[in-house]
């Protein structure tokens, strides 16, 4: 074993995750993240390396979306794993050609794949694959409902940033099209974990009914600077025109006006503040282009330890130390 | 003359004023007398000890799919569905393939019925040719059609809506409607609440269906047409619908047995057989549905009985196709619901399912009275059962209701005083 398989070896020790898939954040204990982001950490630091840690393993990338960052991000991680993978990527799929779920999902795992990471348009198809398959599956976005590698990895850049003990108690401001974001449905599931205060500024057409009753904990506002002001996290989201998203705005300017985060807004914040942005950024709408390019940006920073939190998820779902067989249902 | 006696059951006629034990005694086919100790000089008894006897049902809405889907429903499997459930009178749905918006297809549907000899078919038609202009209302009615309806979608166009409750009223036929506002339901999928939420589910409002409701009964009163408004299911709707009763609009109104008992949690684990438009709403809606069921607002309850391929229901919560299947839980979910928890009396429940119905739309159907049809249930309210579609006579398998407990089963029915089913088997 090479110098640092087998510090990663010694990371992990003889911890294994609770779940056998990762479709939500709800899945994860909090031991479970916690042995992600120990793992994640120890990836980062050990830079760009190759493990043969899924060696003879299948990796299934299903796209049926389009996807530039958390596929490469997925393939990159599955390869540095050695890990074979293989990419499904297209557009309105069997799924959209009325094949059914359950032969899509038969037909990945009769090809022995050991984890299929799928990201589709629709919502609750990475726990549907789940209960039907063999294989481990991680969601990699599902409709309008949650992202949890992303929210993963949201949250690691900010226990990186602050450190778990400190994070407790601060407060995170999300701006922006909360409605459609898988990106918020799985950072409002995770940011009680770490102790976060949730505030959301958005406009009333990307509030709907029910976001009180199903979130609870988070403060709304409608006024985006009262959000901003004390903040200590700054979470921009795109505006989701491809999901109808443009339907609640007048035009991308007057959002860009009213909930932009400028530089006169972002100082609001505490002085130490972070910005985060899940991309892709459409610069001068959702973040202003002066911003973008900050020490306290953590955009980049998002993107790359998104591999290592991956990298983690991956290996964790791939390679079970404990013997423990995921059971599931033939349909 | 032959003569048939059920003998010692509860007999439960609303409409009849009956409830409590008796004798129904049924000559050539007709009620010739329900009262206690009735000794006719020769006739084939059944005994309905313990048991429940009532008018049969009277389901105003179902989806029979024939023609053109005969692979999620036939006429004949669901005419036997609906015997296995205790209905013995449907109003089938006019959304088929072709459309039953002409004579034509009336005339197959009544005759495939009559034919088969199971349930009694009452036909409805459509309101308009492809929501385009209004359908030939008039010779729908002279071929059999019971009303008129669109369901499954509304009038979207409301001077195309106004000039067919126009129509419908020259010839005094009840339209229904199908209360949605589409340009405010578009992309929904499940009603907006909570779970939707939960679920990343683009929802629907209440306001898609109270506002429709508004709309409809406001051309109604204009024009003083009988309107009737298809699966109520939210609590303002029903405010809507109290409020122009009130005022002496000829409006009636109908539910569902899943409105009445379950929400919108239905939908949780992204479970397609809860997936239906309009969709399950919350607590507080359906506990206006029971007000209403209680103070005669709703006077029906229908199943909206939609059968869809198990295929078609394995696909994504999105793009899966709306309905769940229901004629042969009907009974079981009232009696469930809102009988044994005591939300509504017995006699009144009976009411809803048989004369409330039936007089809705005008139809001979619903009572035991002397010289009534024959069409008569025995139910056995105490047998406990875990709903299985596969069990079912409908090709539906999509039922909400899958796998959960209900109490209450049909064990007898005839129709026309001739027995249809006998120990809970269709003959």
């Amino acid at each position: 074993m090479l110098e640092p398989e087998k510090h990663m070896v010694g990371v992990r020790g003889d911890r294994n995750l609770s779940c056998f898939d990762v479709c939500s954040i709800d899945d994860l204990t909090d031991d479970d993240i916690a042995l992600i982001f120990d793992c994640a950490h120890a990836f980062k630091k050990l830079g760009n390396q190759k493990y043969a840690f899924l060696r003879g393993t299948t990796t299934f990338n299903a796209f049926f979306e389009d996807s530039t960052r958390t596929r490469a991000s997925f393939e990159l991680a599955g390869k540095q794993l050695g890990s074979e993978t293989i990419n499904i990527m297209s557009k309105g799929t069997s799924i959209g050609k009325g094949e059914t779920l359950h032969d899509t999902a038969q037909t990945l795992d009769a090809m022995h794949a050991n984890v299929i990471v799928v990201r589709t348009e629709f919502s609750g198809i990475p726990q549907f694959l789940a209960k039907h398959v063999q294989a481990a599956v991680a969601s990699a976005g599902d409709g309008m409902h949650e992202h949890p590698s992303q929210g993963l990895l949201d949250a690691f850049t900010l226990v990186e940033h602050f450190g778990a003990r400190q994070l407790k108690g601060k407060t995170a401001t999300v701006i922006g099209d909360i409605s459609h974001s898988r990106v918020f449905g799985s950072f409002v599931r995770i940011a009680p974990r770490l102790g976060l205060k949730l505030r959301v500024a958005a406009p009333r057409t990307f509030v709907r009914n029910g976001f009180a009753e199903a979130f609870p904990s988070v403060k709304i506002f409608l006024n985006v600077e009262e959000a901003l002001t004390g903040a200590d996290i700054v979470m921009a989201l795109r505006v989701q025109e491809e999901r109808g998203g443009g339907k609640c705005l007048p035009t991308l300017r007057e959002f860009s006006k009213t909930f932009g985060v400028n530089e006169r807004r972002f100082a609001l914040a505490k002085k130490d503040a972070v910005l985060m942005h899940p991309g892709p950024v459409m610069r001068d709408i959702e973040v202003h282009n002066m911003l973008m390019t900050r020490d306290r940006t953590k955009i980049l920073t998002q993107v790359e330890n998104g591999v290592a939190v991956r990298l983690a998820l991956l290996w964790l779902l791939a390679r079970r130390t404990d013997g423990r067989k995921k059971s599931f249902t033939h349909i | 003359m032959s003569a048939l006696l059920i003998a010692n059951g509860h007999v439960v006629d609303p409409a009849g004023k009956v409830d409590g034990i008796a004798d129904v005694l049924v000559e050539n086919g007709v009620i010739a007398r329900v009262g206690k100790n009735l000794k006719p000089k020769s006739a084939q008894v059944v005994n309905a000890k313990g048991k429940l006897v009532t008018p049969g049902l009277v389901d105003l809405h179902v989806h029979l799919r024939e023609p053109g889907r005969e692979d999620k429903e036939t006429i004949e499997t669901g005419l036997r569905a609906a015997l296995a459930g205790g209905i013995t009178s449907v109003v089938s749905m006019p959304n088929t393939t072709p459309e039953t918006d002409n004579q034509t297809v009336v005339e197959f549907q009544l005759s495939k019925a009559r034919k088969l000899g199971l349930a009694r078919l009452f036909v409805a038609g459509r309101i308009t040719k492809g929501g385009q202009r209004i359908a030939e209302m008039w010779e729908l009615k002279n071929t059999g059609a019971v009303a008129v309806t669109d369901d499954g979608h509304d009038v979207d166009d409301a001077c195309l809506l106004l000039h067919s409750l126009e129509w419908a009223k020259t010839f005094d036929i009840p339209l229904i409607t199908h209360a949605e506002i589409a340009s405010l339901s578009h992309g929904g999928v499940m009603h907006e609440g909570k779970v939707s939420q939960l679920l990343g589910l683009q929802g629907q409002s209440a306001n898609t269906e109270v506002l429709a409701i508004q709309k409809s009964i406001a051309l109604a009163e204009e024009v003083g047409a009988r309107l009737h408004i298809a699966h109520v299911t939210t609590a303002r709707g029903v405010d809507e619908i109290r409020r122009a009763q009130k005022r002496g609009v000829r409006v009636t109104a109908e539910v569902t047995p899943q409105h009445v008992s379950l929400t919108h949690e239905e939908c949780l684990g992204w479970n397609t057989s809860a997936k239906m438009h309009p969709p399950l709403r919350e607590e507080e809606d359906v506990r206006a549905m029971h007000d209403a069921l209680r103070d005669g607002t709703l006077t029906a309850i229908a199943t909206d009985h939609a059968p869809h391929l198990v295929s078609e229901k394995l696909l994504p919560f999105q793009i899966a196709p709306v309905g769940t299947v229901g004629l042969e839980t009907s009974f079981a979910v009232v009696n469930t619901y809102l009988i044994r928890k005591k939300v509504l009396p017995l006699k009144l429940a009976i009411e809803r399912m048989t004369s409330g119905p039936a007089s809705a739309l005008g139809l001979p159907a619903g009572t035991l009275r002397p010289g009534a049809a024959a069409d008569i249930s025995i139910f056995d309210p105490d047998i406990r059962w875990i709903v299985d579609p596969w069990t079912f006579q409908s090709k539906g398998r999509n039922s909400v209701f899958a796998g959960k407990t209900l109490y209450g089963k049909a064990t007898d029915v005839f129709v026309g005083g001739v027995p249809k089913l006998r120990d809970g088997v269709v003959l």
